[in-house]
């Protein structure tokens, strides 16, 4: 789940103490959030539910690691998109609405393991029974 | 031939310039970057919520909009003036719990609203909380008794929505009774999409 890239700058998806477990390989992290609902509590730990009138926020924190080599302090911009639309599901990380177009989440995230909130809108009317939810979301840092 | 003399030197250096400028990897290489995806799955499932309200014309519940109220009978009696929001039904009737009792009913709404489902109606049951050997608890009508071992069919087909549906609970005092305690017991009501 670390990608390399001119053996300056890695990538990688790390497991906080407070959030779901992110599984995967290489350049693939998965995160499950298991099952969720608006009237109910999330079945997995780490996940929280808030409700609205009209839709629920499925909320997760999500651990970034970035390495520098050779650096040990400095920072890297981050920026999010989603690889397919997600309609009628509306993803967040950072409070940043994301799209497919690469959004700016921080430009300043520091070198290391740095904390962020993604966050899932679910309408109440998303769907008919229960339904599978997918979101492929692609992350990039540029060093500063 | 002076002019060209003076200008010629400065094309090569900027030319020498420029060369260097083009074969400096620092000068024009973009920042360092990396990437990683992240799928992220979850699976939504449709719910329901139940809250308790004051019905029209029934005794005002503590609790409303919650799904854990109370709904108040008052002062009963047999043969007299019920309170506000309270019906006798019967002042004396047979039934098998209490014998000869006298019966009220009164009535609250429950609202059942569905999130993420597609399903047009509900299924309303209840359950007494506490087995009641001497009072008879009924729900919807006067003959659907409740009891703490099964749930009973209060309604096949509720309906969804902040209205409410009305749902009348019944209790059946012993005529017998000569001093009555203060009667309560707990009515579990269950929505179960259809």
């Amino acid at each position: 789940m670390q990608v390399l890239s001119g053996e300056t700058l890695s990538f990688a998806f790390v497991p906080l103490q407070r959030g779901p477990k992110v599984m995967g390989a290489l350049s693939n992290g998965v995160m499950d959030l298991g099952s969720v609902s608006y009237s109910g509590v999330a079945s997995n730990s780490g996940v929280k539910v808030t409700r609205s009138r009209s839709s629920f926020t499925v909320r997760a924190p999500l651990g970034i690691k970035i390495g520098s080599v050779g650096t040990l302090a400095g920072t890297a911009s981050l920026k999010a998109w989603l690889e397919i639309p997600a309609d009628p599901y509306q993803i967040y990380l950072d409070n940043v609405l994301l799209g497919s177009q690469p959004a700016l989440v921080e430009s300043e995230t520091p070198v290391g393991i740095s904390h962020h909130d993604l966050e899932i809108v679910i309408p109440r009317s998303a769907s008919g029974a229960e339904a599978d939810f997918h979101a492929s979301i692609a992350f990039e840092i540029t060093e500063n | 031939m002076q002019a060209w003399s003076t200008t010629f030197p400065r094309r090569i250096l900027s030319i020498i310039a420029s060369a260097l400028l083009v074969s400096s990897p620092l000068a024009f290489a973009a920042n360092p970057t990396a990437s990683g995806t992240l799928t992220v799955t979850a699976t939504v499932t449709s719910s329901l919520a139940l809250t308790f309200n004051t019905a029209t014309s029934g005794p005002t519940i503590t609790g409303a909009g919650s799904n854990a109220a109370t709904l108040p009978f008052g002062n009963i009696v047999a043969y007299g003036t019920e309170p506000t929001g309270v019906t006798l039904q019967s002042s004396s009737t047979s039934l098998a719990v209490c014998g000869t009792c006298f019966v009220v009913s009164a009535p609250v709404s429950i609202a059942v609203t569905q999130a993420d489902g597609s399903s047009a109606n509900f299924t309303l049951t209840a359950k007494l909380g506490t087995a009641d050997t001497q009072n008879y608890w009924a729900a919807g009508t006067q003959s659907t008794q409740l009891s703490s071992t099964s749930a009973s069919t209060i309604s096949a087909s509720g309906t969804y929505g902040g209205t409410g549906n009305t749902v009348l609970v019944y209790l059946g005092v012993p005529n017998t009774t000569v001093t009555t305690p203060s009667i309560s017991n707990t009515i579990n009501f269950v929505a179960t999409a259809n």
